[in-house]
């Protein structure tokens, strides 16, 4: 799964800067991939000469839809279910004792990641630390991760 | 049909064999594996090792074959086949030999050594060579337990434990935590030394070797760690050779993971003998370990088919440590167990082995190139998925393989029983 990049969707937006949407198109682009607007809400995209790009663009954002509300996106053909990214987690450090001795988590073990059929997944959202973080939120998982497997957006 | 969950299950996807493995089933199938990596779940589901979406065939019988066609027959008839063309032939090659159970491995030593075969185990390159020096020299190892918890130096030399056993690290090597390494990866100095950087230098600190001079390296570091000035560093960046030698100087528990890098050129033992040199000279105050990092998930085991037997002279006189070093000749016969030989050929071999019509016995779990060009294919169960065996870890620690699923075919120990009473 490609995670778009803030160019490849200003690409595919007027370039105008018009402002009819409230603002220009470089920060109605984050907007898009923050979630907060989506491409329908620009008003020039409705317009004939700009057909098609509407679907375009929402086929560039559609990896963000497996986005978790911590901002996390793990791209799953990079992972290879090395497991640093789980035994270096802050949440799982501190509460799977397995987990901090290098096992995996046992089954009913409660964790925010574990690898499940060869791959990372976040197993309880909830538990991830970056939810109760204001600023300075974790990123130990990334850091760690030698394929680069995961990212925030 | 109920489900239920199968909890700590040995993984024999490398050697690793990690032994954390819950896997929820019903009836004959799997529904879900945890704390699998993408190479372990292959091996459950049947993928390929580098691409495991891709789905690895099983063969679907025995089969002999001839120029023209490849015969479905009975598992006893194939062994007959085979047992003629053993007998017939006028030298005998096992190839493989690394990812099969350890009764296979000692059954086809037993039978191997009676019929004057030569031996040539897949990971020989590395694994052979350490043998020798382990014969002769001797060095130190250890349990991935002991360097979990308590080697606070970490040094990968030419092998990248991401691609050959991807849980190393996050189980025993850099983040795990243990008895005096409490913080993990904040207690250890880990170091990767390769040509290139590779997916850990990110996590590491790396020493590369731009020539793949890695004795010069070496004899730098010996050198630093004496108090002396060393005149050559190689390639290497001086401060990186510092860095490294500091870290042993400082280290109180060091495990050096050895892959096949620096085997490749002609100084590949002269090398080993050095480092050996080394962790002896480190272990004169500290402790110091040295681990040949091996990747398929029995290599070790039939090394210990060898131990087991003290069979020094077997290692002289029957083992070849590189298939390269074979050439084909009229009357060969090749005993493929549980490898694709094939493929580790060089154009020049394959082309020798069909002018000189060289017969391939083929024993797999998996329909491979070497099992569809075979004159006979012996189809076999998968040890630890579909038949139980044991295993040795890459530290030498015997493991137990458990069965998960019903066999189709027989185990490849059993398949060898039949050949052998044949011969
Ligand atoms: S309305 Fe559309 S074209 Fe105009 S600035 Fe906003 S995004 Fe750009
Ligand atoms: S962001 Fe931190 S707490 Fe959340 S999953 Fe990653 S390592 Fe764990
Ligand atoms: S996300 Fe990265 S660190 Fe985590 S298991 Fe996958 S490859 Fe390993
Ligand atoms: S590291 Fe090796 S033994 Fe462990 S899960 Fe992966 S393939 Fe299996």
């Amino acid at each position: 799964m490609e995670v778009p990049k803030l160019e490849d969707v200003i690409e595919f937006l007027p370039r105008t800067n018009c402002q009819k949407c409230g603002m220009t198109c470089a920060e109605f682009a984050e907007f898009l991939i923050s979630g907060d607007l989506s491409p329908s809400d620009c008003p020039v995209l409705h317009e004939p000469e700009w057909a098609g790009y509407i679907e375009a663009l929402e086929e560039i954002l559609a990896p963000l839809k497996e986005r978790a509300s911590t901002g996390m996106v793990i791209n799953a053909d990079l992972c290879n279910g090395c497991g640093i990214c789980v035994s270096v987690c802050e949440y799982n450090t501190a509460n799977s004792e397995s987990g901090r001795l290098g096992k995996g988590p046992q089954w009913e073990e409660k964790v925010a990641i574990r690898v499940v059929d060869g791959v990372l997944v976040l197993a309880d959202e909830s538990l991830c630390t970056r939810t109760t973080q204001a600023a300075d939120k974790c990123t130990k998982c990334k850091d760690h991760c030698p394929t680069n497997a995961i990212d925030y957006l | 049909m109920s489900e239920k969950i199968l909890r700590s299950i040995v993984c024999p996807g490398c050697s690793c064999l990690c032994d954390d493995i819950d896997i929820r089933v019903s009836g004959g199938s799997v529904l879900q594996i945890n704390n699998v990596c993408s190479w372990g779940i292959g091996r459950f589901v049947g993928g390929k090792k580098f691409a495991q979406k891709k789905e690895r065939k099983r063969p679907e019988g025995h089969y002999i074959s001839d120029k023209k066609e490849r015969i479905a027959v009975s598992v006893d008839e194939a062994c007959a086949k085979a047992a003629h063309i053993i007998e017939k032939s006028k030298r005998i090659f096992i190839y493989g030999l690394c990812q099969c159970g350890n009764r296979a491995q000692a059954r086809i030593y037993e039978m191997g050594k009676r019929l004057n075969a030569t031996f040539i185990p897949s990971e020989g390159p590395l694994l052979t060579l350490f043998l020798k020096q382990s014969v002769q020299n001797g060095f130190s190892l250890c349990t991935l337990e002991e360097v979990r918890n308590r080697a606070d130096v970490v040094v990968f030399w030419g092998a990248n434990p991401i691609h050959s056993c991807p849980r190393l690290v996050s189980r025993y090597a850099i983040f795990a935590r243990g008895r005096f390494t409490e913080r993990g990866e904040e207690d250890r100095k880990a170091f990767i030394v390769d040509l290139q950087p590779t997916e850990l230098t990110k996590l590491c600190n790396e020493v590369i070797l731009k020539d793949g001079n890695d004795l010069a390296l070496l004899k730098a570091i010996r050198k630093l760690l004496k108090g002396e000035k060393p005149d050559n560093y190689g390639t290497v960046k001086p401060r990186h050779a510092r860095k490294l030698a500091e870290a042993l100087n400082e280290g109180l528990y060091i495990a050096f993971f050895c892959g096949r890098g620096p085997f490749y050129g002609e100084e590949g033992e002269t090398f080993l003998r050095e480092l050996i040199e080394l962790v002896k000279f480190l272990n004169r105050e500290k402790n110091c370990v040295l681990l040949p990092l091996a990747t398929d998930f029995n290599t070790v085991g039939f090394y210990h088919v060898i131990l087991r037997n003290a069979d020094v002279d077997f290692l002289k006189n029957s083992v070849m440590h590189d298939v390269r070093s074979w050439e084909p000749r009229t009357g060969d016969v090749i005993i493929g167990l549980g490898s694709d030989f094939v493929w580790f050929l060089s154009d020049e071999q394959k082309r020798a082995m069909k002018e000189k019509e060289v017969r391939i016995v083929s024993i797999s779990s998996y329909e491979t190139l070497t099992h569809v060009n075979s004159s006979v294919a012996l189809s076999c169960a998968m040890a630890g998925i579909e038949v139980e065996d044991l295993c040795f870890r890459l530290d030498s620690i015997p493991v137990k393989l458990s069965a998960i699923m019903e066999p189709v075919f027989p185990a490849d120990w059993e398949i060898l029983e039949k050949l052998d009473a044949l011969l």
